[in-house]
This record gives structure tokens, C-alpha cells and sequence, in this order.
């Protein structure tokens, strides 16, 4: 009878160690109008894009592994230096932000670990167009707190942008990558490709999205242009040894770096002026002849 | 059974050319007779001539050359360690081989010049034959042979699955499936420059001792009283094999079972000696494996086929075959 | 005429001894039939003399030492017929006889009408030509000890050197094999067989060599040879020992105390 009591008596106070623990845990949310958030958090390759370039390097808390990466992020200088954070719940807990962005935040794997807890969440969406681009760029300049940064850079994109001709002359594209996938309409490459006056060989075949053709096939179809990205110039295993086949030498080749390409950012003006100018050379080379 | 030697080698000729033919005419683009006629005589359209004599004839010629290698392989082992399940694949060479090409091609050796990724591949498949060698190479029981067999296949193809992953190149592990399975898919000239000399050297090492491989029927004593110097006669047969399946799997993968089936299948039809299935067995390889090149193209899936996989099924029933027949003795 | 000298021969397996300071001349024109208990080292004492296995002291075959004789050049001398008729893959019975010859043949040559006629000689010697083309695996045990002794004289070598030929074989087929081999030796052949049967010995040899625990202890006739004495010493058996007609006979009485 006695012990029983001892038990009880420890017990309570546990069970109110444990109760005031779990409640002061739960966060408040952060009224998003009061200041500029300065703890951010992103958890997508391309949500860093953004956050890099429109957010104070002060606020940025955590970017993605990628994110220093040279081959694969526009931003990469801007990134070095700061926090890398993997996938893990646990990082982003102790950091305790109070903006997280991803593409999308809400629906992640992360942020599905962490459903007890309410944070500051915006979530992106995945840019197939250059006016995507923007809503995407206004987005983020908000959430940050610098939207006039935003307005800035949208319309220094679209200055540059129509200085761009359109220089393509409704030739055949083909945007070709390891083991021969091929990128289809809807996509940002395909924008890319409509607006340098290019026909997308995927929407000439009428592919989807994203499929697969063999180099006969390729062969075949005799694209006018193949797009690579850069780093299969080199290469490295089947997938790029495929690319450089003695069958597709004949075709000019149109090469720019994934990291300008696989995000919707401010890196599409880049790879515009880079698509441009490759096959302005080609041309004036046609037209010397 | 036995059917007259050149009947023999004329019909096995004959598959071949049908097989090469096929191997020519199929492919994901369909060109008509017309063209394909045109191209060959020189009047081809670019795109005709392009995809057959860069696309399907290096693919044509390497089914046949990794086809031949593979079946003299598989007929030339079976004779010398006297034992009707010993094939390439079966023993490890094929993985071993393979594991010495990713190595080389996945950590920038083969970068270094075009003849370090048959190198790498040849001494892998030497490697293997030695520890092969070495873990049951006095033996008489076929089982030994075959468990060290697995053994060392386990072994390199954990060693390939290590080695893509550790590769620096993040795609390199999804091509995992090509080294341990084998496709001919996408090769070029260039890939019948690397193999077709190691094919040469190999199969002329394999072909030289058909004498010796017969006076062993009578076991390794009453060979060497016929004469036979059977040291020389295994360095020959463990360099043989290794060059030439190193070279083929070099630019193909480990295709296996063409070893086991084709001799088998020849077996019966000829006097049964070791030395008369050798040639039969490289020109029936060399049909064998074209048709499941052709194969591969026909059967319409998303990702073409991997040759291992035809040739699995096609080996496995083989397999099963000779142990229900010879179950008594194991 | 071929000879084959041992002179103080000793041959080790592993760590093991098992021929020891062995001297012995064989000339041709005669049967020589090596005797002893298993595991004397008799066949050894015969892989040795065919360089099948390393040696030291000197075997000379017509004066010159087997180890440093191209094993073509032996082979053509000396031909051999293992004990244990193994045959590893089904061959027909012509085929298998045809191996015998394989001494003689220079490199990409195929059979010439000379081997052609050294098979039909060797089939016929042995008997076997009903058995030409049958396949040599699905003989019973005399009739593929036949085949593979006509294998041994295709090679047609002016020595013969057979291991246990009278395993598994029945009375009557034992005879024809022992016959066959004294017949060669009369036409001129040098002929050992390693010998279990001393009784088969002892009618057909006309010199027995007495192996035991790897040392030669008795080396003549077979009258000479296989006296009470050194079959107690030897086997370890109490034996009586008649002589009936030119061969004596041996019965073994039990094992002596």
C-alpha cells in the first residue's frame, strides 16, 4: 500500500515535467507581417535559387546540399560559406526557423516528420514558364521581406530577355541527355526553346514530357540542333558514352550547363543569352559558306 | 547422332548468316528493303546509311565476335577441367572481367587511352581464373569447381555494385544492370576495335590445344604419357580465356550461359571428342547470342532488354536439364 | 633393343617417402610384372619411371634420363596404360583407340594412313572390333579394359608400362589381357605391369621385382621371388607355394602369427 503511494507521488510531478515540456514546445506561429524573417530555411534545390538571390545572406539559415554545387546550382557562390543542411528533420528543428521554403515546403519529408510543429512554410511552385518564373520571384522577395528586390529583378530579367532575338528560324531542336532521354513540351527547356524561335523535336514526335529515344530514332529524325547539357561533354559512363556515338557527329551541338536549365530562376536568362549566342555562330558559319 | 563434320559446320554457318542478317534488319527505325539495299550499294539516303553502317553493323559484327569468344570459351573450359557445367559465367570470369572494366571506365583510368579498359578488363578475368585456380584447381569433383565458381562470381559482383557506388559519378550506379547483365545496345566501330583484337589472341590460345583437351579424357596422368605438357597447355587455356572474354565483356557486359548452352546443344552432334566441339561451339555462340540480340530489339518494352536476361532463360532450362540427368552423381 | 634403368630411384609424395634407393634393369623381350602389398609404392615406382612424378636418383630410358626427355619424345617410347579406366567423356571405342596415337601426329596434322593401320593392328590385337563403334562409356568393365589396352598399343612404343590391367575384370578376361601382354613381349616389346594378383603374376611374368614399404626386396624369377619366406615377410601371411609346371602357385593359407 505504501510503495503504491510512492509511485504515485513520484509520478505526478513527472507527468507535469512532461506536460509543461510538450506544451512549451509547441510553437506560436510567427505573425508573418512582423519584421523580416531572419532565421530561412530552404529545402529545394531551386527554392535556394531564389532565396540566394533575393534574401540578405544574414537571414539564410540552411540551404540544400546541392546548393554549392558548380554543375547543378546558378547560385553556387553565393552559397558557399553557408549552413548545408541534408534532409533531416532533426537540423531543422534545432535551427528553429522562422521561414521555410520548398517546392513544396508543406508536403515534404522533412516537414511531414515535424507535423506536431507549425512553422512559417511557403510553398513554390515548379516554374515551366518564364512568367512562372516571376510569380515564383515575387513570392519569395515577399515571404523574405524585400519585395521591391523582386520587382527589381523581374523586370531587369525582362530587359534582357528582349535583347534576345529570336534567332532559331523555326529549326528542329532536340534536348538530348543520358541513355537518351528526351525533355517534352510543358517543360521550362521547351520555353526556352519556343522563345528562341526553335521547334521542340518531342513536340514535332509528339512525346511526352519526358521519354526516351534510342539513336536510331535520333538518327532518323535528323533535329537540326541537339541541346546538351554541358556536362555530358565529357565522357564519364554509358549514359554520355551514348551522347558522343559516332551516328550523331553530324549534328550541331548546342551545349549548356544543367545548372542554368534544371531550376526555374534567375539563371534562364543565362542560358537564353548562352542558347543565342551558339547558334548565332552556327549560323553566321551556314551563311559563310 | 553424329552428322558429318562439314554438314555440321555448314548448317551452324548458315544460322550465323541468318542470325547477322536479322541482326542488320531489325532495329527501333524501320527501314524498307529498297533502302537498305541502296545504302549498301552506296546510293544509301544519310539516314539509311547512318544508322546501318554506324548503328546495326558494329552491333552485328560484336554479336558475333562476343557470341564466338563466349561459346570456344565455354567448349574449351568444359574440355579441360572435365566438367559439362563450366562456362565463363558459371565460374566468375564474366563478373570478374566486368568488375576490372568499371573500374576503369568508372574512376577515369580509361580516360588515360582507349587500351586501359581492355587491360583492366583481361586482368580482372585473369584474377579470377587464378583464384579459381588456386580453390579447386586439383579437384577432380565437379562440385568444388562450381561452388568456387560461385564463390568468385558473389564476389565481383559485389565488387561491381561497390564500385558504381563509390564512383564519383552519381549516374554511374544506375548502369549497374548493363556490367551484370550485358547489352550490345549504342556500340560503335570503336568498340569492335577493343574487342575484336582480344577476341583474335584469345580464341587462337583456346584453339591450340584441341589435342591436349582430348588425351584428357584419359586424366591428367594418361595425357601427359600421350605426350601432353599440360602445365603449358593450362597457362595457354587460363590466358586464352582470359583475353578473350576480358576483351568481349569489355564492351558488352557479362552476358552468361551462351558457354553452357551452345557446346551442349553441339555436343551431341558431333563424335563427342572435346577438340571437335571448339569450332562448332564458336560459330554456334556466335548465332546464338545475334538471335538474342535480336530478340532484345523485338520485344517492345520501355528500356530494351538486357542480353542476360534472354540468354538466363534460355541457359537455365539447359542447367536444369543436366541435373535431373546426373542428379544420381552428385 | 629399349631398356629402362632405375638406379637408386627414391620418389616422395608430399612429406612422404615412398620409394626408396629402388635399382632395377628391364630389357625388352620380356614380361616384367612389379608385386607387393598396397601401398608398397608400386605405382608410384611406375608414374616415376613415366615421369609423372618427380624422382631422384636416375631413370634412363635407353640412356637417357625421363626428366629431361621431352614428354613427346617419352611418350613415343614409353606408352602407359593408368590404372582405374578412366574415361572422362563419352567417346565411340575407334575414336578412344585413335587417341594412342596422338605421340606420333605433328602438330596441325590430322590421322595418316600409317595411324590408320597402327589402330586396326591395336583393335585387333585386343580384340575389340565388334566394339568399334559402340561408345566407350557403356562398355562393362572388361570390355572397356580391353579398349583402353588397345588405346596403349596403338601408341605402338617399344615399351609398355600397365597399371593394375586386371582391375574388375573376370577370370576368363584376365587371361585374355595377361595373354595380350606376354604375347608383345615375346614379339619384342618392353612390358611392365604392376601386378595385384600374384598368382597371375607368377604364371605369366618372367621376372617378378617384390616391392615392399617402397624398397625393392626381391627381384628374379617367380620361383625365385615368391618364396614363404618373403610372402610372411612381406604380406604377412602364412603361404604355401607348389610348382605347377613352369609357374608356381600360390594359396594363402592365413595370416601368420
Amino acid at each position: 500500500m505504501a510503495s503504491r503511494i510512492r509511485i504515485a507521488a513520484l509520478g505526478l510531478p513527472l507527468l507535469a515535467l512532461g506536460g509543461a515540456i510538450s506544451w512549451a514546445s509547441t510553437d506560436a506561429p510567427t505573425p508573418p507581417s512582423a519584421g523580416k524573417p531572419k532565421r530561412i530555411v530552404s529545402i529545394n534545390l531551386c527554392a535556394d535559387q531564389l532565396v540566394l538571390a533575393l534574401a540578405d545572406r544574414e537571414q539564410i539559415a540552411g540551404v540544400t546540399r546541392n546548393a554549392t554545387d558548380a554543375e547543378m546550382s546558378g547560385e553556387s557562390a553565393k552559397a558557399r560559406g553557408l549552413p548545408v543542411l541534408k534532409n533531416s528533420a532533426e537540423q531543422i528543428l534545432a535551427i528553429d526557423p522562422d521561414l521555410i521554403i520548398g517546392m513544396p515546403a508543406s508536403r515534404s519529408a522533412p516537414m511531414r516528420a515535424l507535423k506536431g510543429h507549425s512553422y512559417n512554410l511557403l510553398d513554390l511552385e515548379t516554374a515551366n514558364t518564364v512568367d512562372e518564373i516571376y510569380v515564383s520571384i515575387r513570392q519569395t522577395a515577399a515571404a523574405v521581406g524585400h519585395p521591391e528586390r523582386g520587382d527589381a529583378l523581374v523586370a531587369r530579367m525582362q530587359a534582357q530577355l528582349a535583347g534576345i532575338g529570336r534567332s532559331g528560324g523555326g529549326k528542329v531542336a532536340a534536348y538530348y541527355q543520358r541513355r537518351g532521354f528526351m525533355t517534352g513540351t510543358g517543360t521550362l527547356i521547351d520555353d526556352l526553346m519556343r522563345r528562341m524561335g526553335l521547334v521542340n523535336l518531342a513536340a514535332k514526335l509528339g512525346k511526352p514530357p519526358l521519354s526516351q529515344l534510342s539513336i536510331e530514332e535520333m538518327v532518323a529524325a535528323r533535329p537540326d540542333y541537339l541541346i546538351v547539357e554541358s556536362a555530358t561533354d565529357k565522357v564519364a559512363d554509358q549514359g554520355t558514352e551514348m551522347l558522343h556515338h559516332p551516328a550523331l557527329a553530324g549534328i550541331p551541338r548546342i551545349s549548356i550547363p544543367q545548372a542554368w536549365t534544371v531550376c526555374g530562376s534567375p539563371a534562364y536568362v543565362d542560358a537564353a543569352r548562352g542558347m543565342a549566342r551558339q547558334l548565332a555562330r552556327f549560323q553566321d558559319r551556314t551563311h559563310a559558306r | 547422332m553424329t552428322i558429318s563434320r562439314p554438314l555440321l559446320i555448314a548448317g551452324l554457318i548458315a544460322l550465323t548468316l541468318a542470325a547477322a542478317i536479322g541482326s542488320i534488319l531489325f532495329g527501333p527505325v524501320h527501314l524498307s528493303l529498297a533502302r537498305m539495299i541502296a545504302a549498301f550499294t552506296g546510293h544509301g539516303d544519310r539516314i539509311a546509311t547512318t544508322i546501318l553502317l554506324e548503328l546495326r553493323l558494329p552491333r552485328m559484327l560484336l554479336g558475333l565476335g562476343v557470341g564466338a569468344m563466349l561459346g570456344l570459351a565455354g567448349a574449351a573450359l568444359q574440355g579441360y577441367l572435365r566438367n559439362p557445367l563450366a562456362e565463363p559465367s558459371v565460374l566468375g570470369t564474366s563478373n570478374a572481367a566486368s568488375l576490372g572494366a568499371v573500374a576503369a571506365l568508372y574512376f577515369g583510368l580509361a580516360a588515360l587511352h582507349p587500351v586501359v579498359l581492355p587491360v583492366l578488363a583481361v586482368l580482372g578475368a585473369l584474377l579470377s581464373l587464378a583464384g579459381l585456380s588456386a580453390l579447386a584447381g586439383r579437384s577432380e569433383s565437379p562440385l568444388t569447381l562450381i561452388l568456387a565458381g560461385i564463390a568468385i562470381a558473389t564476389l565481383a559482383t559485389a565488387g561491381v555494385s561497390l564500385a558504381l557506388n563509390l564512383s564519383p559519378n552519381p549516374f554511374a550506379a544506375m548502369e549497374i544492370m548493363t556490367w551484370l547483365l550485358g547489352s550490345l545496345e549504342n556500340r560503335s566501330f570503336e568498340h569492335v576495335w577493343i574487342a575484336y583484337p582480344c577476341i583474335a589472341i584469345g580464341g587462337l590460345l583456346l584453339l591450340w590445344d584441341g589435342r591436349a583437351l582430348d588425351a584428357l579424357t584419359l586424366g591428367e596422368d594418361g595425357a601427359q604419357a600421350l605426350g601432353v605438357d599440360l602445365r603449358r597447355t593450362r597457362i595457354r587455356l587460363l590466358l586464352g580465356t582470359a583475353i578473350g572474354v576480358g576483351g568481349a565483356v569489355a564492351v558488352s557486359g557479362a552476358i552468361g550461359f551462351i558457354g553452357l548452352i551452345v557446346p551442349h546443344l553441339v555436343r551431341p552432334l558431333t563424335d563427342r571428342s572435346p577438340s571437335a566441339i571448339l569450332i562448332p561451339s564458336a560459330i554456334g555462340g556466335a548465332a546464338l547470342l545475334t538471335f538474342a540480340d535480336v530478340a532484345v530489339r523485338l520485344i517492345d518494352t520501355r528500356n530494351e532488354l538486357k542480353l542476360g536476361v534472354v540468354t538466363a532463360f534460355l541457359g537455365v532450362p539447359v542447367f536444369l536439364i543436366h541435373l535431373m540427368r546426373e542428379r544420381r552423381l552428385w | 633393343m629399349v631398356s629402362i634403368s632405375l638406379e637408386q630411384v627414391g620418389v616422395s609424395l608430399g612429406r612422404r617417402t615412398v620409394v626408396r634407393n629402388a635399382s632395377a634393369t628391364f630389357r625388352a623381350g620380356a614380361l616384367a610384372g612389379i608385386v607387393g602389398p598396397n601401398g608398397a609404392g608400386k605405382s608410384t615406382l611406375a608414374r616415376a619411371m613415366l615421369a609423372l612424378v618427380p624422382h631422384i636418383g636416375r631413370i634412363l630410358v635407353d640412356d637417357a634420363e625421363v626428366a629431361t626427355m621431352p614428354r613427346a619424345e617419352l611418350a613415343r617410347r614409353v606408352a602407359y596404360l593408368p590404372q582405374g579406366q578412366t574415361l572422362h567423356w563419352p567417346l565411340t571405342v575407334e575414336r578412344l583407340v585413335e587417341l594412342g596415337r596422338l605421340p606420333h601426329l605433328a602438330p596441325m596434322s590430322r590421322i595418316g594412313d600409317a595411324d590408320g593401320a597402327a589402330i586396326e593392328r591395336a583393335i585387333e590385337r585386343a580384340d575389340i572390333a565388334a566394339l568399334r563403334d559402340r561408345v566407350a562409356t557403356e562398355l562393362s568393365g572388361g570390355e572397356r579394359a580391353r579398349v583402353l589396352l588397345a588405346r596403349a598399343l596403338a601408341v605402338e612404343a617399344p615399351a609398355l608400362i600397365a597399371d593394375e590391367p586386371l582391375a574388375s575384370l573376370d577370370p576368363g578376361h584376365q587371361i585374355d589381357v595377361m595373354e595380350l601382354l606376354h604375347g608383345e613381349a615375346r614379339a619384342g616389346a618392353l612390358v611392365i605391369a604392376v601386378l595385384h594378383d600374384l598368382t597371375m603374376a607368377a604364371r605369366y611374368c618372367d621376372r617378378l621385382v617384390l616391392i615392399d614399404r617402397g624398397t625393392i626386396v626381391a627381384d628374379g624369377t617367380p620361383a625365385e621371388v615368391l618364396t614363404p619366406a618373403n610372402l610372411k615377410s612381406v604380406y604377412g601371411i602364412d603361404a604355401r607355394v607348389e610348382l605347377a609346371g613352369d609357374w608356381p602357385t600360390v594359396t594363402a593359407l592365413g595370416r601368420s602369427r
